[in-house]
């Protein structure tokens, strides 16, 4: 786990983190206006916080050739985030379209 | 970095009895299943989660604003891999100051991301995106 800084493995910790507090911020955000929209796109955002992981799991391994799967892994799921993310902000669009 | 080569060699020595396109077939799909093509078909529906966000106008704008900067981490990302690879000739991960350099614009777009939502919702239902 040495080839990241010190520093480095912190703005990764700091990305994680924050990525999975605004997930909770998402949901609460939904519960306070009481549009349950708002909770499928904090849990559309959970396939990157799997890419996430699978990043700093292959960062911890010192970026081992023998685990290059692990990118694989953390570009599909970045793929599938994305996409679940879509489908959820155009939830929400279509939820606000349909309101009076 | 190309995982496909890295890929392909190890499918061809258990495919040898297999016929030609057969073979064809799997380099194919060992080449769409690289971390670089799924990377940069990812880009795609986030340009749809942006474009549906915006258009709901019922995102906390600075929550948007830090969607859209998760776009400048991936361009500053593309610009340090390709300097690390023609500067240093390793991959970005194993160059620490353009790799940590890199991820702390995710860092601060998560940040943005995170403040929109905190600060937004108490009953201002006025706070929208445009």
């Amino acid at each position: 786990m040495h080839t990241l800084s010190f520093t480095t493995w912190w703005i990764h910790i700091a990305s994680v983190l924050e990525w999975s507090l605004a997930m909770l911020l998402v949901a609460s955000y939904g519960q306070r206006r009481q549009e349950s929209e708002w909770t499928w796109l904090a849990l559309a955002m959970a396939p990157a916080l799997v890419s996430a992981f699978c990043a700093c799991t292959w960062h911890f391994f010192d970026n081992a050739a023998a685990l290059s799967w692990l990118v694989t892994l953390q570009a599909a799921t970045t793929l599938l985030g994305n996409s679940t993310m879509a489908l959820a902000s155009w939830w929400i669009w279509r939820r606000s379209s349909s309101r009076p | 970095m190309d995982l496909a080569s890295l890929l392909v060699p190890p499918l061809k020595r258990s495919i040898l009895s297999t016929p030609r396109d057969m073979d064809h077939l799997l380099r194919l799909a060992s080449a769409f299943l690289s971390a670089d093509t799924l990377f940069g078909l990812s880009l795609f529906p986030y340009l749809l989660f942006l474009f549906h966000a915006r258009r709901s106008r019922r995102f906390p704008v600075l929550a948007w604003w830090g969607f859209l900067a998760t776009l400048v981490f991936v361009v500053v990302t593309v610009v340090a891999g390709a300097i690390a690879e023609w500067r240093y000739h390793q991959q970005l991960a194993d160059v620490d100051w353009l790799h940590g350099g890199a991820e702390a614009f995710l860092t601060a777009a998560n940040l943005l991301v995170a403040l929109g939502f905190a600060g937004a919702g108490n009953g201002a239902s006025r706070q929208q995106s445009r």
